[in-house]
């Protein structure tokens, strides 16, 4: 085989198409079953990782990382790639049944042969002599043996560099290290990982996942409710007044979002439609029919948005839910414009290519028209969720600092392995990783490194993180102040619809490994609810039992309960505690809303 | 040399429109090469021999522009894929993919080698809906 040498910066470039295939982490289900963990990147906070550490990737890396190489560690990655595929290239090519069926299979076939095959016509120049390219070259005119001797070929050449290689790689200085960090409101810390440092282990700490106690936080925060409840009885307006000086900020934006809307509809789509209009009737008929589905969607989300807007302003109590419930339909049409204008956009680029000479002339002020269109309601839909994440993160507890890959330092404790001592596997019980909360990060880091005077590097090769939750049916105890509508007759001695009471609610949730949203914000729940009433204004106690519905981390809630003592139903809506930071006792007048935004 | 799995356009476009159009409607993976050229030669008897081979149950062709000045009326029965069909230059251009809706997904520049590698590329970017 003829020898070439090759950069180290080249090598150096190679790690990074490896980047995320040296380590594998996957993780036990409830079954004990092994699970891909994919984006959003999930995991149970009292779960079992399986880390598993593919040497053959790993000793490709390696290999890329020395200073004179057969061949650059990308080729060998790719190979590797294919002969890892080889099964499945060959079953592909002999795929019978519906035409459906073997069209993904030439899918397959593709994804199997292609990306070697793209490298080596890349690299045609510089591989064309050696004898690989050669025998490879060969071995593809064979076609009365199909790819058979194309896989042959491929393996006996890697088996020779690999075999030629571990030994040098086993000598030479360059080494792995693996390291994983907890990520808390309080920093990150490293933990240990078996086979891999030598860190003092945290021990086993269960994050319960049902709440069989009340939290001190939340006897703490029922102490707040009731003395709220107090203060607030013959005064209800003053919460309503403090809840619209809050939606206030919100109202702004939302008028600002209707403007741009009108903007684009009366302007932007406007002139993309005069345009048009001074094509063939061929085109017209192709994009009348996109434009006006556009049009609709744009006038349907100005309608929708206009009902938010007026259920801000005119903000109840018993209307908190409503308006949660149409500001994520709003999410869901946000992201459905976000998709038409980007087809039409499309549609319009193509039947632009495709145009005759004769309609060339439209071309730029037809594409740039549509293209405005396109990137106005693109920034208004991603204005408009920037605003509602801003307006949601009041329900997200969490001031966690996003650990990046730099400040994630190896301690001492971690093990520089060659590549014979690097473990296979391992299993990580995430329940040793430290002191944690739902919602709580871990991170792991793997890197190559090389402590030389005249050759050092430090390349990361795998950086992941994932958000730690309870997975499945989970439960919390929360105090809150609940609003008491009966539902038959009125409360004694008042005039009031409403009375407020404190209350516990006990809500079970059912954790996903699907979406952040859901998990940090949303958070959907069913529970029980237990309150001190007081129906008939006697100043003695009485016992409320409901079923109460649970949203946005138990800080909404909507349910129907019986007082036990007067046997009245009444209908619930309840706020968590603290609201908006609002844990002050004794209250008459709200507080400013300076010092609300402040919070 | 017998190429088996190779049609040839005929020079007169009529004609060669109507042998274009039937071959695009069979079905088949297809590469075409463009010319009469050294490299178009080399290619030809290469993607001939490749063509033998049957993936999925789908057969391989190889259609050969010799006159690239047909090129100009026979590139509107193709549509646009991962390339342009109008950016293709038969010049520049020792063989195309096309797929089984006869879309322009790959073309071999005539600054590459026709060999069985480069021309298995072919076939296998041709290879898709």
């Amino acid at each position: 085989m003829q020898r070439f040498y090759t950069l180290l910066f080249i090598s150096v470039l190679s790690l990074s198409t490896c980047y995320s295939q040296v380590v594998k982490i996957r993780e036990y289900n409830s079954n004990n079953e092994l699970i891909e963990v994919s984006k959003p990147y999930i995991i149970d906070i009292n779960g079992r990782l399986s880390i598993n550490i593919d040497k053959a990737i790993l000793l490709d890396t390696l290999i890329g990382s020395l200073d004179q190489r057969e061949y650059p560690s990308e080729m060998l990655e790719l190979i590797n790639q294919a002969l890892r595929l080889q099964q499945k290239t060959l079953m592909s090519m002999t795929t019978t049944g519906s035409r459906e069926e073997r069209l993904k299979a030439l899918d397959n076939f593709r994804d199997g042969m292609a990306p070697l095959l793209i490298y080596l016509v890349e690299h045609q120049d510089n591989l064309a002599e050696t004898q690989f390219y050669k025998d490879l070259e060969e071995a593809l005119g064979k076609t009365d043996q199909g790819y058979k001797p194309y896989f042959q070929i491929l393996d006996q050449y890697y088996e020779q560099v690999t075999s030629r290689y571990t030994a040098i790689v086993s000598k030479s200085s360059v080494k792995f290290k693996l390291g994983g960090w907890l990520n808390t409101e309080k920093g990150a810390e490293p933990f240990h990982i078996e086979g891999f440092d030598s860190i003092s282990s945290k021990g086993i700490i269960q994050v319960p996942r049902f709440a069989t106690s009340i939290p001190q936080s939340e006897v703490d925060n029922f102490n707040e409710a009731r003395k709220l409840a107090d203060s607030l009885q013959n005064n209800t307006e003053v919460l309503i007044d403090y809840m619209k000086k809050r939606a206030s900020n919100t109202i702004d934006e939302l008028k600002t979002i209707e403007t741009k809307l009108s903007d684009i509809l009366d302007n932007g789509l406007k002139s993309f439609e005069s345009r048009l209009d001074s094509t063939s009737a061929s085109i017209q008929q192709k994009f009348r029919q996109p434009v006006n589905d556009l049009k609709q969607s744009l006038n349907d989300f100005r309608v929708d948005l206009a009902i938010v807007k007026n259920d801000v302003q005119n903000i109840t109590l018993n209307k908190a839910l409503d308006i949660a419930i149409e500001a994520d339909s709003l999410i869901k049409d946000a992201g459905r414009l976000k998709i038409e204008a980007e087809q039409l956009y499309k549609m319009v680029t193509d039947e632009i290519a495709a145009a005759p000479s004769i309609a060339q002339k439209l071309k730029s002020g037809l594409t740039s028209d549509i293209s405005n269109v396109q990137t106005q309601i693109k920034n208004l839909a991603t204005e408009y969720l920037n605003e509602l994440k801003a307006s949601l993160a009041v329900f997200n507890e969490s001031n966690i600092t996003e650990l990046t890959e730099t400040a994630a330092k190896f301690t001492s404790s971690t093990f520089a392995l060659g590549y014979n001592d690097v473990p296979a596997s391992t299993i990580l019980d995430v329940r040793t990783v430290g002191q944690r909360e739902v919602g709580d990060e871990i991170y792991f880091k793997a890197t190559i490194v090389r402590d030389s005077t005249s050759n050092a590097f430090d390349e990361t090769v795998f950086w992941q993180k994932y958000s730690l939750f309870h997975i499945g049916l989970n439960s919390s105890i929360r105090a809150s102040l609940i609003f008491a509508d009966k539902v038959n007759g009125n409360f004694a001695n008042t005039s009031n619809d409403f009375q407020l009471a404190p209350s516990y609610s006990a809500i079970f949730k059912i954790g996903s490994r699907k979406s952040m949203f859901y998990n940090k914000y949303f958070t959907p729940g069913l529970g029980v609810n237990v309150s001190t009433l007081d129906f008939n204004n006697d100043n003695t106690p009485e016992i409320g039992i409901g079923l109460t519905a649970a949203f946005f981390k138990d800080y909404l809630q909507i349910g129907y309960g019986r007082n036990m003592a007067t046997d009245d139903n009444f209908w619930l809506f309840g706020l968590r505690l603290p609201l908006f930071g609002w844990a002050t006792t004794g209250i008459e007048s709200a507080p400013s809303s300076t010092a609300i935004q402040s919070n | 040399m017998a190429l088996d799995n190779t049609i040839i356009l005929p020079d007169n476009e009529a004609e060669a429109i109507a042998v274009f159009s039937s071959a695009l409607a069979n079905d088949k993976i297809s590469i075409i090469i463009f010319g009469d050229t050294e490299k178009a030669n080399l290619a030809a008897p290469l993607a001939d021999n490749l063509a033998k081979t049957i993936t999925a149950g789908f057969h391989r062709q190889v259609i050969w522009m010799k006159n690239i000045a047909l090129w100009a009326n026979l590139k509107s029965h193709l549509g646009n894929g991962t390339l342009d069909v109008n950016a293709i230059d038969p010049n520049q251009t020792i063989c195309i993919s096309i797929s089984l809706s006869n879309k322009v997904e790959y073309a071999l520049s005539t600054s590459k080698t026709p060999d069985n590698i480069t021309l298995t590329l072919a076939f296998i970017n041709a290879s898709k809906a």
